[in-house]
Parts: C-alpha cells; structure tokens; sequence
C-alpha cells in the first residue's frame, strides 16, 4: 500500500501562459482566412442585392400614365373599378407589384387611322408612286382587284380613309381581341351597303355626298352592336369609274356640259329676245301714242285753219277756190322733180304717152 | 445566443411563393379557363380573379381568350335563288360561349377553330344566299334592298350551329365583299360602255330639245308681247280717232270747203318727193299757153 500524504493538495495543471518578451506564432492556414472574409463581403453584397429587389418589387407598382394613354389596374387579373372608375388617367399613379396587379396601357390620346381598299383597284407601288392609275383590263380578277357592285348593277371603285378615337378603353380593348381589324370588317360592310343602295353615277358623280353619309350612316348602325368604344373623327370616301370605262364617263361628263352650255345659250338668246321684244312693244305703243297725238293734234288744226279760211271762202267762194289751187299748183310744180308739158294733137285731141319703165325689177329689201 | 431571423423568413417567403404558385391561379378579365382533375372536366371559370386549385398533375388549368375574334371566308363563288353566279366575303365576330365544349372540341386550336367557323359559314352563306334574289342585295329601290336582312339571316344560321358544337358564340356576321364572276364583269364593262354611249346620245338630244324649245318659249312671248303691245296701240290709236271726230263735226259748216282743202293736202302730200308731173295744154292754168282756147278760157273767165 503506498501511502500518500492526504496533507498534501493535489497540483493543478496551470494555464499556459507564454514567457515574457516571446511571441507565439499560430499556424492558420491563409486560404481559409481569405475564402472566409470573401463570404462575409458576398453575404453582404447579397444582402444588399435583396434589400435593393425588395425595394424595387414593392416601388414597381408606382408607374406613370403618359398624357396621350390611359390605364387600367387588373388586381389577379379582374379591372379594379367599373366604367370609368376603372381608367387611370395621365399622371402618377400606384398599383401593387406583379403579379397583384397588372398594368395595361392603352393609347387613346391621338387619332387612329383607317384605310380600307376592298373596293379599290389593284396597284403595284411604282403605280401608288407615281399617282397614275394602271393599265384598264378587260375584267377583273376576283381577290385581287377590289370594287363595289353598285345598285344599278354596274362596278364602281371606292376606298375610304376613316379616322377615329378610342373613347371607351376597357370596351375596345378587353373586349374585342383585334379592334382595328374589326372595325376595317364593319367599314368595308359599309361601302358595301351603301354601294347597293346607290347608283354608279350617283356614287361617283352625281350625289358623292349622300354616298358618304350613307357609309358613315351603315358604319354608325354597326358599331352600336356590340359597342366598340370608339368616336369617329373623319371619313373620306374616294369613287371611281372602272379604269377600263372611264374614258366613256368622262364622254357622258362632256356631254353633259355641252348639255348645258345649250341650254344655256338658248336661255341668253330667249332672254335677249324677250327684252328686245320687251323695247319693240314699248315702242309700238309709244309709236301709237304719238301717232294718237298727232292725228288729234292735226285734226285740231285742219279744223282750226278750216274755221280761219271759212269766211273767206263764203265771201267769194270761186276767187278763194282759185288762189288755193294757184298756191297749190306753185307748191307742186316747185316740188316736181321732173315737168313734161305734152301739147296737144293740131287737131287738138290728147297725145298718148308711152312709158318705158325699167327692165330689171328691183332687188327685194333683204329683212 | 442572437438568433438570425433573415433567414427563416426568407426561407418563409420562398415557400409562400411556391405554395402560392401551386395553389392559386388567376383568370385575366380577356380570359376564361377550364379546370380539370386527373384530365376530367371539372369546371369553367368565365369571371376574372384569383382562383383556387390543386396543384399539378391533380388539377390543370387550360386558359383561352374570351375576347371577341374574327374570321373571315374566303372570296368564293355562290349562287342566288335566280341562278346568278356571284362572289362575296362573309366575315363573323365570335367569341367562347361554352369553354368545355370549345375545348373538348379544338383544344383551343386556331386551325381546327377556323375549319370548323369556315364550314359553318359556307353553309349559312350558300344555304342563305339561295332564297334571295340578286336584285335583294342591290338595288336602285332602296326599300328592296336585303342585305341587312341575308345577314340577320345567316347570322342567326350560324348561331345556333356555332353555339350547339362548338361552344363558340357568333355576335356579328356580316358582308363585306360582293362581286362577279371574272368573265362576267367584261359584259358589265359593255354594257356600261353601252350606257354611257346612249347617255351622250340622250343629253345631245336633250339638250338641243330643250334649247329649241326654250327658244319657241321666248317666240311666243315675243309674239304675244309685241300683238299686245300693237293691240294697245290700235286702242289708243282708236280712242284718238274718236277724239279727232269730234273736230270734224267743224267741216260739216261748208262741205265744199273741206273738199277743197283736203285735195289740196292730198295733192301737196302726193307730190312732195321726187314727184314727176306730165302735163297738156288742157291743165289749168297752163291752159292759157293754148292760144286756141286761151280766148275762150278768157272769156270763160
């Protein structure tokens, strides 16, 4: 049996403690450290990486409305707001982030433009180019050259240009999947209808406007069912004859005008003669009135002189018959161009004169 | 010991998102979707919003836009209940009306969707078109023309085959093309040139009609004006006749007188211009160059 000394404390390994004015130098290995001081700055960089895309989804939903667009929030797909609550006008306007709510803009502001060509000619671009239309076929090919039967049966050519202005944003767009491409549909049905319903030369010549109003008369019937949400802003419809038969319109146009101009100078003539024999009229009866006047005027002075010569006459009436044929046959013979003084036969019977008168009769007066 | 919180929620985050995306799915209001369990139809969804289901393979979600779509036929030939040949272009707006029935049938593809609308349409145009005439769809009688109703028509043709097979609602059918047979519109342009030639003729004529007569209008006129107006000088002429009268009663004191004096004015009328006298020895006074009867007319004196 040993004996130890239970006295005595049992020792206590003590703590390492390092000799004064000596450094240990630890062992690490330097790739750890590096590898290790590179996660924390990637860490961190993550860090502020996801604070940065926390930040951006929860700002995403602020957007703006430009002034020619308005917008409409869809909350899991269904418009939030009904009719016009639901459009989101020019200016800032907030939302939550995707996939809550989606953002859909739709331009309004400025007008669309329409050109319809169902019923137009083919032409390639060099004809577009040039302005001049293309050589007149003797037919047209289905499909390919577009036109019109007008109401008389007879082809005409028509294209439009219409403007409009989408007034009701959630109607055209959530509502028709390709609104320009109907509302070309329902513009060409127009032309069509208002074709059938007019006349070729009405269409294009004689009553353009009406053929206008009727198009835009059809295109207004059929864009109230299903409503469109649009405003029309301007049509303009263009006609024209088959190219193959337009120099024979152009031919009924002229005459036409030279109808008229005949027509027209008739009417200057009747009207000229009318005031011409208006003036002849007034002349006959002014003519009358004169002539009135001086036979009354003349009678009244014949009886005058009459009653001034009477006591003469019944003082001595064969002197008085005398001295007037004396002044008279000196008025006469003084007025006489021309005197022949035939004397008598010796046996004092009258000579016979014989008159020789011109041979050529004389030239009827030309009126 | 501080705990790390970043973590767990991010963890928290992500699998809310996931069970999100497994769980929810949203109809936009262009859309509408068919649900299906293990492939059998379960139901439809026409109204937009956030919807719930079981995730995949147990539930799947098809999606189709319920917007309003067109379809047009082709330019193509058809006859009219008086045997005329003619061409036209029948275009139709349609829309899902019944999604189990759309998918079942086309699984939403455009293809089989427009063979069958082409279909169906054909047979509305033919089937519509062969109870009217030509002169419905144009005409000069605007009350006669049928268009509207050949659409109304075929419209409601196609509607009810349309929404019975296919689950497809048509809202609008319409022409928007109507045309000829190539070598028909040749003998349109004929006759239109033919009309054209005796349009000239007719406003040659017409207007040389209305000239002539519009000039005979102002004869007439003429002639009645000047006839009124020589009428009315005659009048007047008269009434100054019956004024002189009355100075006539004046001769009537010494007739012989008034004899005299109007010879004489008749005598110096007569002669006044150019006048060529013819005269013998017998004429007074030159009867006194006669010396035969100078003495007797003397003595006579």
């Amino acid at each position: 049996m040993s004996e130890e000394n239970p006295q005595e404390p049992e020792k206590k390994p003590e703590p390492f403690t390092p000799p004064a004015g000596k450094k240990i130098e630890l062992r690490e290995d330097t790739g750890s450290r590096a590898l290790s001081e590179a996660l924390v700055s990637v860490f961190g960089v993550l860090k502020l990486i996801m604070a940065g895309v926390i930040i951006f989804f929860v700002l995403s939903g602020v957007f703006t409305v430009q002034p020619n667009e308005v917008a409409v929030v869809l909350r899991f797909g269904k418009p939030v707001g009904q009719g016009k609550e639901a459009i989101r006008k020019p200016g800032l306007q907030f939302a939550f982030p995707y996939p809550i709510d989606e953002i859909v803009r739709i331009p309004t502001g400025t007008s669309r433009t329409l050109h319809s060509d169902t019923g137009w000619y083919f032409e390639t671009e060099q004809e577009v180019a040039s302005g001049r239309p293309p050589t007149a076929r003797n037919s047209l090919r289905p499909g390919v050259d577009g036109y019109l039967l007008a109401a008389d049966g007879n082809i005409v050519h028509a294209r439009s240009m219409l403007k409009y202005r989408v007034i009701d944003p959630v109607q055209f767009v959530f509502y028709f999947r390709q609104g320009d491409y109907q509302l070309l549909q329902l513009l060409n049905r127009s032309l069509i209808h208002a074709a059938a319903e007019f006349t070729s030369d009405a269409a294009i010549y004689k009553d353009k406007i009406a053929f206008k109003e009727s198009v835009r008369k059809h295109l207004m019937e059929s864009l109230s069912e299903p409503r469109m949400g649009i405003q029309i802003e301007a049509l303009d419809i263009q006609t024209s004859p088959p190219i193959k038969v337009k120099a024979a319109f152009d031919n009924v146009i002229a005459a036409e005008q030279t109808r008229s101009e005949t027509i027209l100078k008739a009417e200057a003539d009747a009207r000229a003669a009318l005031q011409e024999a208006t003036g002849e009229a007034k002349s006959i009866i002014a003519g009358g009135m004169i002539q009135s006047n001086q036979l009354v005027m003349v009678i009244e002075a014949e009886a005058r002189a009459f009653e001034a010569q009477l006591p003469y006459y019944r003082k001595d009436s064969d002197l008085f018959v005398r001295r007037i044929t004396a002044e008279t046959m000196h008025s006469v013979m003084t007025n006489a161009q021309d005197k022949f003084f035939v004397p008598l036969r010796p046996d004092g019977s009258s000579r016979t004169l014989h008159l020789k008168l011109s041979k050529e009769p004389p030239k009827p007066k030309r009126i | 010991m501080k705990k790390n919180i970043v973590t767990p929620t991010a963890g928290a985050l992500l699998a809310l998102i996931f069970l999100v995306i497994l769980f929810l799915y949203q109809v936009r209001q262009t859309e509408v979707a068919v649900v299906t369990t293990f492939g059998q139809f379960t139901e439809s969804k026409m109204e937009p919003g956030l919807n719930v289901r079981w995730p995949w393979p147990v539930q799947k979600i098809y999606k189709m836009d319920n917007r309003l779509r067109n379809f047009e036929r082709k330019f193509e030939q058809t006859t009219t209940s008086d045997a005329k040949n003619i061409m036209m272009t029948v275009f139709i707006a349609w829309k899902i009306a019944d999604p189990k029935v759309y998918l079942e049938r086309f699984r939403d593809d455009q293809n089989q969707v427009e063979q069958a609308l082409e279909s169906v349409v054909r047979d509305a145009k033919n089937g519509v078109l062969g109870q009217y005439a030509f002169g419905d769809l144009i005409s000069t009688n605007r009350a006669k023309v049928k268009l509207p109703q050949v659409e109304a028509d075929m419209l409601a043709m196609m509607k009810k085959v349309a929404s019975a097979e296919y689950g497809i609602t048509i809202e609008m059918a319409g022409i928007n093309r109507i045309g000829l047979p190539e070598s028909i519109t040749s003998k349109v342009f004929d006759r239109m040139t033919s009309e054209r030639q005796r349009l000239i003729r007719q406003f040659e004529s017409e207007g040389k009609a209305e000239a002539t007569r519009i000039r005979a209008e102002a004869n007439r006129k003429r002639e009645e004006l000047l006839a009124e107006a020589q009428a009315e000088s005659t009048r007047i002429l008269g009434a100054a006749e019956a004024e002189a009268a009355k100075h006539y009663a004046v001769f009537e004191k010494e007739p012989e007188l008034a004899k005299l004096l109007f010879d004489i004015k008749a005598l110096k009328q007569a002669t006044k211009d150019r006048t060529t006298l013819v005269l013998d020895q017998q004429t007074p006074p030159f009867n006194r160059l006669n010396t035969k009867t100078a003495g007797a007319a003397s003595a006579a004196e």
